[in-house]
């Protein structure tokens, strides 16, 4: 397989940052990577950590359609690559009979016309200039037959439509797969993946993200919200908040005119952070006062 | 030698050591290597490594094995032994501390426990004998056989519904797809209705094995029938945990279940100096995987003694938080069959309350009483959360 095309980690982390996404080098690198070599990249890493906004930055700096396809258990060909409009169909040829409009032939009931296509078939029918980036999201969530089903797709890039003939992606797309982790995804789909693992980003980061996110944001208040929320995520959590909960947190705290975190503002605003009840009442008991004393507020 | 052809050494050198080391890199990823650390040009160090991070793991935990490989040596050199490999085997030791747990836990030695495991009056078969034989009394033939017994024992797994559907007989609801299409045969009129039903698909089970020192060679046994379950769904996830939890791939696992009874298992290094950090590892196991998910109404199957080194609290959070994802909890304790055994001891006692079914894991027969259980998983235990939020049945049409 010869290479298309050189991979430039540092161009790509710039771009990215230019639609405001914070990569950092290894996940920069993990996506040039995957584009020059024109390979799929699988990212796995805990709900909220900006797996999917990954694949809308990408195809905002390629300046492509983002094609995206949302996973849920019984997710099938029907549903993923291509259906037939069967009322259409119906009404088309009871029409045809009606008006003694002549034999129909099955090509022509069988046509285009009648081809809905989901979002595996615009992937490969894509026609414009650009790859288009192809997402998959949250494949964990669908089952073993459509992960078989997907494998053989990425191996050729082409499906066969009984009524209509082969269509193949006249180029290849650009495959990004995410995953939550909720189950082991196939090793025979992982090992044709470039792989990487995306971690909720350090309090640093995090800051820098809501001060593209968040403008006119006080830089006191980035430091003592991500330190929170960095302290949060060690808890025994059910769910642990990601970086979307934390930009809507903070978006929050101004909105109530907060400019420091405090213990009164931390009580207030825990539910724009958490959104389980068991969670909130436990932070609210146990930790909070440890969590914003160490913060060295009142 | 060309350029490439000793690059193309390095990098066959480097997946070598990374396979030694635990990771199964195969062929395709390292052709896919390859090209991503030509596609870099003469990237730097850090690129390189980077990239072949990504070609060569797919999970975080691959990941640290590499970055242990990779920090080690210098691609392709000779690579020094991972400190992580096959640990020292000793079973002896093992066998003392198990008797100390035991008595701690004011229960029978296993003198006592070799006349309560073979039940008085029972058939006399070697069948029957082997059933109900202790597992820390067994020999090496006792081993062979117990092990093709415990393949078979691994039968049904609890069912739940799908979001697929199947055709049926049983007029539920129409398969809309399904009934035009085959109208056209008919002239467009639906004749010959297709129905379908809700599929059916196994429940995701959780094995979480405790393969301390203390532990064996009870944890053996269980290994090979995790295994047998393993075999028949992918819906069946194995942990092990002693000094730290492993989730068990498929690989992994069968090699594990070859070689349980004879060999320490895997790579843990048997602690049998004290007992085990049972809490932290059910936390690092709902933090990796339990929470994100694989808890979800799944039943989690937890084998321990529960001989905890660490704090009771830290047992009682976590098992908090499985009991609160998790459809059914069963805990499966070697000692719990013993004649006057209580689960007093601060780690069992902190987590029974969050265990919907607790039960003895010393032989042949418990471990088919549990099977049984395991197979009749429908509704969730009563008074657990599960229950709770569990919405009301819909009313017969």
């Amino acid at each position: 397989m010869a290479t298309r095309s050189s991979a430039d980690p540092d161009r790509m982390q710039e771009l990215l940052a230019g639609q405001g996404y914070l990569a950092d080098r290894g996940l920069a690198i993990a996506v040039a990577v995957a584009v020059a070599i024109e390979r799929p990249l699988l990212l796995e890493g805990d709900a909220g950590v900006g797996k999917t906004e990954l694949a809308s930055a990408l195809a905002a700096v390629r300046s492509t359609e983002l094609i995206r396809l949302q996973c849920y258990e019984g997710l099938d060909a029907t549903h993923a690559l291509y259906d037939w409009n069967y009322a259409r169909q119906m009404l088309h040829v009871r029409m045809a009979e009606a008006s003694d409009a002549g034999e129909l032939s099955v090509a022509e009931v069988f046509g285009p016309d009648f081809l809905l296509a989901r979002p595996l078939l615009r992937a490969l029918q894509y026609s414009g200039e650009e790859r288009p980036v192809l997402l998959i999201d949250e494949l964990d969530r669908a089952d073993d037959e459509f992960e078989a089903y997907l494998l053989e797709l990425l191996a050729d890039f082409q499906v066969t439509i009984p009524e209509i003939g082969t269509v193949r992606a006249k180029r290849r797309p650009i495959v990004v797969i995410t995953s939550n982790r909720t189950r082991e995804l196939h090793d025979a789909l992982k090992r044709r993946c470039l792989y990487h693992w995306l971690e909720h980003p350090s309090p640093a980061r995090e800051a820098e993200i809501l001060a593209v996110r968040v403008p006119g944001l006080a830089p006191e208040l980035a430091t003592e919200a991500t330190e929170f929320v960095a302290a949060l995520r060690d808890l025994e959590l059910m769910k642990v908040p990601g970086v979307a909960e934390t930009i809507d947190w903070v978006r929050g705290l101004r909105a109530l005119g907060r400019e420091r975190l405090d213990r009164e503002a931390a009580a207030d605003t825990l539910g724009l952070l958490l959104k389980n009840r068991e969670d909130v009442e436990m932070v609210r008991e146990r930790d909070l006062e440890r969590l914003v004393a160490e913060r060295g507020d009142d | 030698m060309t350029e490439l052809e000793r690059a193309c050494e390095e990098l066959a050198g480097f997946a070598a050591s990374l396979r030694r080391a635990g990771v199964e890199v195969s062929y395709p990823q390292i052709e896919m290597a390859a090209e991503a650390l030509i596609s870099g040009g003469s990237g730097d160090r850090e690129f390189s490594r980077q990239a072949l991070r990504s070609a060569l793991t797919c999970s975080p935990e691959e990941g640290e094995i590499f970055d242990r490989v990779w920090a080690g040596a210098r691609p392709g050199s000779a690579c020094p032994r991972p400190p992580d490999e096959i640990g020292p085997r000793s079973r002896s030791g093992s066998r003392a501390a198990g008797t100390e747990g035991a008595a701690a836990t004011g229960s029978a030695g296993p003198d006592d426990a070799a006349s309560g495991g073979e039940k008085a009056g029972a058939a006399h078969s070697p069948r029957e004998r082997l059933r109900h034989l202790d597992f820390g009394l067994y020999g090496p033939e006792e081993e062979r056989l117990a092990r093709t017994v415990l393949r078979t024992l691994a039968g049904r797994l609890p069912e739940r519904v799908s979001r697929r559907r199947r055709i049926s007989d049983r007029q539920v609801r129409l398969d809309l797809g399904r009934t035009l299409r085959r109208s056209i045969r008919t002239g467009g009129d639906p004749v010959d209705p297709v129905w379908s039903r809700p599929d059916r698909r196994p429940r995701t089970v959780v094995f979480l094995v405790d393969v301390s020192g203390s532990m064996q060679p009870y944890a053996a046994p269980m290994l090979v029938l995790a295994h047998a379950f393993s075999q028949l769904s992918r819906e069946v996830e194995v942990f092990t945990f002693g000094t730290r939890l492993t989730h068990m791939s498929r690989n992994a696992l069968t090699r594990s279940s070859r070689s349980a009874w004879s060999e320490a298992i895997g790579h843990e290094v048997p602690d049998w100096a004290g007992g085990t950090r049972i809490g932290a590892a059910l936390s690092a196991y709902s933090r990796g995987w339990g929470r994100c998910g694989m808890s979800r109404g799944a039943v989690i199957v937890i084998f321990s003694d529960g001989w905890e080194r660490g704090s009771a609290g830290e047992i009682e959070t976590a098992m908090g938080g499985i009991h609160r994802l998790a459809r059914r909890v069963f805990w499966l304790n070697p000692l719990a069959g013993r004649p006057g055994y209580e689960p007093l001891a601060g780690g069992m006692a902190a987590a029974l309350p969050h265990v919907d079914d607790f039960l003895p894991a010393a032989s042949i027969a418990d471990l088919e009483t549990f099977t049984l259980e395991l197979a009749r998983v429908r509704r969730p235990a009563p008074g657990s959360p599960a229950a709770r939020e569990r919405p009301r049945p819909r009313s017969p049409r």
